[in-house]
């Protein structure tokens, strides 16, 4: 399936308000216990000063991209992150993805705040995760993946899978990216998305949900009591050790549940975040504690639950370099700025407030 | 007209609104909520627990001949500065009784501001300029600002923090009336030149890389460099080398670090050194210079070994604040005797 034959994004539905999610939210939080409000806080973030909830629509707009320790080498090619994790040579196929959902962004924020502001980085790292999937996919020849994400932050990683055509669903615990992600993902997935937020319950049936679906953290929270979501991978990237223990013993157990009937089955990530909650080390001892065996680590980390069917030749062909997404095998790589275009007008004030401490050049 | 919580907290929210995460996380008053140091009032009364500190007092600051480097204070005090500590003194105590409804006296910090107060001075006369056009960066009190601009310096500030922000706002307003200006009414700020006293809350000062006042001689940073998000350090050298790019002084000063929470003292040399300035002065207080600035080898060596006392009177005696701080009377607030009585 090519993303190229997609069709055109459809119209942004604002049907999850800021005030709706408020309300359910309080609601649910007037009936945890303090584990689970423990564990599902945005603690972290609280920690670090960052903002963690929008008042108004136009505030969204701060969640749409992270300009806060990006490095500028990001955009020139041949280097490799590894938290992200993405080497920065982008296929013909990417750039035309990147592309369009660049274009999307700026349609998104136009309708929150009346300008168009672009997305320069967040985008480029999703493409990471998103070839990890490309590269399961093929590996495991399924051409459509049951992938769950666990905090999609910005949310491109998760929008490039869905549009591959991937079984795709997620939740976040931290209220602006959550309506971020749902302004991100209506627009380019329309009816294929559903929200469960706002007073939609998914009931038992897996098959009512929907290919792309999102779920607040207050019923994520209860999953464990009866799981409709069946997953193959779980992507957590660069949020393991930033999330409270219990939350991080949560994701793992639910995780293997919903991966228990996979062909494959692998939680991945490039790195597990800020060691603010736990420490690397912690967190490899929880996934072990759960009962799963660590089989990939060179690009990036790949942890299966036991009686996974992970063949020898797969890990092998995944420690290996992890190939772009290139439907036609063009062959040809661009770096970033090659087809990013930085028009001051449609960057944030946050981004040239960063990019004047930075001693950033005229990009 | 005063700046009550309400006026600074509705403009702080729609400030905080068009923010992204990079400016929230800079100008946030992280240091003191990680020491659960009350950050905001709710009413104006309450502005009494801003006009002194006494946590970690230190009562040998009480006495003659010490000096404390963070402050920078010699703790003998002229005559002249005697007068002006109770010209302040009693100008605090007139405030805090007309918004707390009890007069509250500044003692022990107002004591200390004459240290870096001592070093403008000094600088004033050395560079030969008959006034200085000073930023402080997070001022605290605010009492050597005020004393600066009281003398004829113009004098410009800002805070991250709500209540020192309020009660700065209170004070330089009543000392210095019409040449007084807070931008925190404002939505707006034009300060292409500083003039007489600005106040402005942190969202102007985020923006005055835009459009900063390129006249300012010297910035003042006490005890807070260590204390800042590393994005706020960051971005306050480099808009202080925008402020500074006119004067042929540019010096950027301080006394200490303040409580190294968020950054080391080798960072933030670092931070210094990449932002395009060099270290001048150390001995008694710190003094960076933007590079291309140069410093006679005599003025340094003059400031190195003594900063004078602020003596125009020319009368050689000295004090111990304890011969004239008032240490008897009921203008104490409830935190002193609560502290001084844990303290023994």
């Amino acid at each position: 399936m090519s993303f190229l034959a997609k069709p055109e994004p459809r119209r942004i539905i604002m049907k999850l308000t800021i005030d709706a999610y408020g309300a359910e939210e309080n609601e649910a939080i007037a009936k945890t216990g303090y584990a689970e409000f423990a564990a599902f806080s945005a603690k972290t973030f609280r920690d670090h000063g960052f903002q963690t909830n929008a008042t108004e629509e136009f505030e969204l707009v701060r969640y749409a991209d992270s300009v806060v320790g990006t490095e500028l080498e990001r955009l020139s090619a041949g280097h490799f992150f590894r938290g992200t994790p993405i080497r920065t040579d982008y296929s013909m196929d990417e750039v035309t993805m990147l592309s369009k959902i660049s274009q999307g962004v700026e349609d998104i924020t136009e309708q929150m705040c009346g300008h168009r502001y672009g997305v320069f980085f967040n985008h480029l790292s999703g493409v990471g995760l998103f070839r990890i999937i490309q590269a399961i996919s093929q590996l495991i020849n399924k051409e459509s993946l049951n992938i769950f994400e666990v905090g999609p932050g910005c949310g491109y990683a998760g929008l490039m899978m869905a549009l591959m055509g991937h079984r795709y669903a997620s939740y976040d615990i931290t209220q602006g990216y959550y309506l971020w992600q749902n302004r991100l993902m209506s627009h380019f997935l329309g009816d294929e998305f559903t929200e469960f937020a706002g007073g939609n319950e998914f009931g038992r049936d897996p098959a009512a949900i929907s290919r792309v679906s999102h779920l607040p953290w207050w019923q994520y929270m209860r999953l464990y009591r009866d799981c409709p979501f069946k997953a193959d991978v779980i992507v957590s990237n660069s949020n393991l050790a930033e999330m409270h223990p219990w939350s991080l013993k949560y994701v793992v157990r639910l995780s293997k549940m919903m991966m228990a009937e996979s062909d494959f089955g692998m939680m991945i990530f490039g790195g597990v975040g800020e060691e603010h909650m736990s420490s690397q080390g912690d967190v490899f001892l929880h996934l072990l504690e759960a009962g799963y065996e660590p089989l990939v680590k060179e690009q990036f980390f790949g942890f299966s639950p036991e009686g996974h069917k992970v063949t020898p030749e797969m890990i092998a062909v995944l420690e290996n370099d992890i190939p772009n997404y290139d439907s036609i095998g063009m062959g040809k790589s661009f770096s970033a700025m090659d087809f990013l275009s930085f028009d001051d007008e449609k960057m944030t004030d946050e981004f040239q407030f960063y990019s004047f401490l930075s001693d950033w050049p005229k990009l | 007209m005063t700046l009550t919580p309400q006026i600074y907290d509705e403009m702080e929210f729609r400030a905080l609104q068009n923010c992204g995460q990079a400016q929230i996380v800079a100008f946030g008053s992280h240091t003191y909520e990680d020491y659960s140091f009350p950050t905001r009032v709710s009413d104006i009364s309450q502005i009494a627990r801003y006009i002194d500190g006494y946590v970690h007092l230190d009562y040998s600051r009480l006495e003659p001949g010490q000096f404390f480097r963070i402050t920078p204070i010699q703790t003998d005090y002229t005559q002249d500065e005697v007068d002006l500590f109770n010209v302040v003194s009693d100008g605090v105590e007139e405030i805090t009784r007309k918004v707390c409804g009890k007069p509250y006296g500044a003692r022990f910090n107002l004591c200390g501001s004459f240290g870096l107060f001592r070093v403008i001075r000094a600088v004033r006369k050395l560079a030969d300029l008959e006034s200085l056009t000073i930023f402080e960066a997070g001022p605290g009190t605010g009492y050597t600002g005020l004393m600066a601009a009281m003398l004829g310096d113009n004098y410009a500030s800002y805070d991250v923090t709500q209540g020192t922000y309020l009660w700065q706002s209170l004070l330089h307003d009543h000392f210095l009336e019409d040449n007084f200006k807070e931008y925190a009414f404002e939505k707006e700020y034009n300060i292409d030149r500083v003039t007489g006293s600005c106040h402005l809350p942190w969202w102007h000062f985020m923006d005055l890389r835009k459009n900063a006042p390129g006249n300012i001689d010297l910035v003042l940073s006490n005890a807070n460099l260590g204390e800042m998000h590393r994005l706020c350090l960051k971005y306050l050298l480099r808009v202080a080398k925008l402020m500074m790019s006119s004067s042929p002084l540019g010096l950027f000063v301080f006394g200490g670090y303040g409580a190294t929470h968020l950054g080391s003292i080798e960072e933030i040399q670092n931070e210094f050194l990449q932002a395009g300035y060099r270290k001048v002065f150390e001995d008694r207080f710190f003094g960076y210079a933007i590079d291309d600035r140069a410093f006679p080898k005599d003025t340094v060596n003059s400031l190195e070994t003594e900063v004078p006392l602020y003596s125009p009177g020319n009368v050689s005696k000295t004090y111990g604040a304890k011969e004239f701080v008032d240490l008897t009377s009921d203008t104490f607030t409830d935190e002193y005797y609560f502290y001084n009585y844990l303290a023994d």
